[in-house]
């Protein structure tokens, strides 16, 4: 055992102990660390709730059984995988906290996504992605693209402005000024549509390029 | 023989003080080598890992909070150079039984409050897991021998092996509850 204690203060000798300086710095960047993950998921969070409503994706449960396929099909799969590993990981740079580890780890994840989602929710719901989409439009080309590819219309769900409204039939503008014809079920035109409109039509093309819709309303 | 608590021979050795470090080597080698020796290793092993352990703590000693306790900080050292041995030595051999991620840390358990044992059921409990620590899974294990020999509470041993407070009391429980198996099938 003397052995052992002297091997260990020859090599305590040798070594060099680090200063506080070293800690606070390691705890800093931990810190920061945390911040930016939390920035970063708040930002892509709250895109994405921006994109499903800017492309009609959150409306499409109202129209049943089909509405929620769209939706299921139209959910940017991959940005969700993406939030979905960067929570993770800033669950595993918070759970170097006490006050993570020393409870059971659904809690910090429940406490993380309900707060991330309620912040990103109210972030949606301000001009911020709008006011970046038009900069970027104008000043980073490639922030610009990601916008435009994300905001792109999925299979089966097609906005526009109202050109005309018909007996069964409705001709929608999208936003390049395509023109498309929309076919309405029988009895299912909605009374409240006014030429200039925006909305948002759920259903697919048939062979000449008419929308079949089995759904549509006009954009909040 | 150095009176102060550990607490203020490690803020001593903060400050610069190598033979305050000399003095919690003493308190402490004998306990490290039984905990090294129960958690997985042989004895020159064990030797071995507890001067690194030693060495780590000299090194960081400044990021020891002395407002806090000395020993889940020094244990929680010990515990991650065992873990990295065990995983380097299950690495070699092609086997792996340490776990990466344990789902027991994930979800809160209902009974894990902790529980204090008469003394002549805790010597019991010393003496079962004295003859039969080998037959149990480093998972209980290690709480059972941080508890009962190294004599931390439910708090330390969690911030010892950072789990859930509750998690410790799960793993004491079944860890007791597979001792008992063993002993009495």
């Amino acid at each position: 055992m003397e052995d052992l204690e002297e091997n260990i203060i020859v090599r305590c000798e040798q070594a060099k102990m680090r200063s506080r300086w070293f800690f606070a710095a390691r705890s800093g960047l931990l810190t920061l660390a945390v911040i930016i993950l939390f920035a970063a998921l708040l930002y892509l969070v709250s895109f994405i709730i921006f994109a499903l409503g800017q492309n009609g994706i959150s409306l499409a449960p109202n129209f049943g059984w089909n509405g929620w396929l769209l939706f299921f099909e139209g959910l940017p799969w991959g940005l969700l995988l993406l939030a979905l590993v960067l929570i993770l990981i800033l669950a595993g740079l918070l759970n170097h906290y006490e006050f993570v580890y020393h409870r059971p780890l659904i809690y910090a994840l429940a406490s993380f996504v309900f707060l991330i989602v309620l912040a990103s929710f109210f972030v949606a719901a301000t001009s911020f992605h709008k006011q970046v989409l038009a900069y970027s439009a104008r000043n980073l080309p490639w922030v610009g693209q990601f916008y435009t590819y994300e905001l792109q219309e999925p299979h089966g769900i097609h906005r526009g402005d109202v050109i005309t409204v018909g007996s069964d039939t409705i001709v929608i503008a999208d936003p390049s000024g395509i023109t498309s014809t929309v076919v309405v079920p029988q009895g299912n035109m909605p009374r409240a549509f006014r030429i200039g409109d925006t909305i948002v039509v759920f259903g697919g093309r048939d062979a000449s390029g008419d929308i079949e819709a089995f759904g549509l309303q006009q954009m909040p | 023989m150095d009176e102060r608590n550990d607490e203020a021979v490690a803020a001593a050795v903060q400050h610069g003080e190598l033979d305050a470090f000399r003095v919690i080597v003493e308190r402490y080698e004998p306990k490290l080598v039984r905990y090294a020796r129960r958690f997985l290793f042989d004895a020159d092993d064990a030797k071995d890992l507890v001067q690194d352990v030693f060495v780590k703590a000299y090194v960081n000693i400044r990021s020891f909070d002395a407002d806090r306790r000395f020993s889940p900080w020094l244990y929680r050292i010990a515990h991650n150079e065992f873990v990295n041995a065990l995983k380097k030595r299950t690495k070699e051999r092609g086997t792996m039984s340490v776990s990466l991620f344990d789902f027991d840390v994930l979800f809160p358990h209902l009974s894990a409050k902790e529980t204090a044992d008469s003394p002549a059921r805790q010597g019991e409990l010393k003496a079962m897991l004295e003859r039969s620590l080998d037959a149990i899974p480093a998972k209980y294990k290690e709480p059972l021998v941080l508890y009962y020999f190294e004599e931390l509470d439910y708090r330390e041993i969690a911030d010892v092996l950072r789990i859930p407070i509750s998690t410790v009391g799960v793993r004491l429980q079944r860890g007791k509850a597979m001792l008992k198996k063993i002993v009495d099938p």
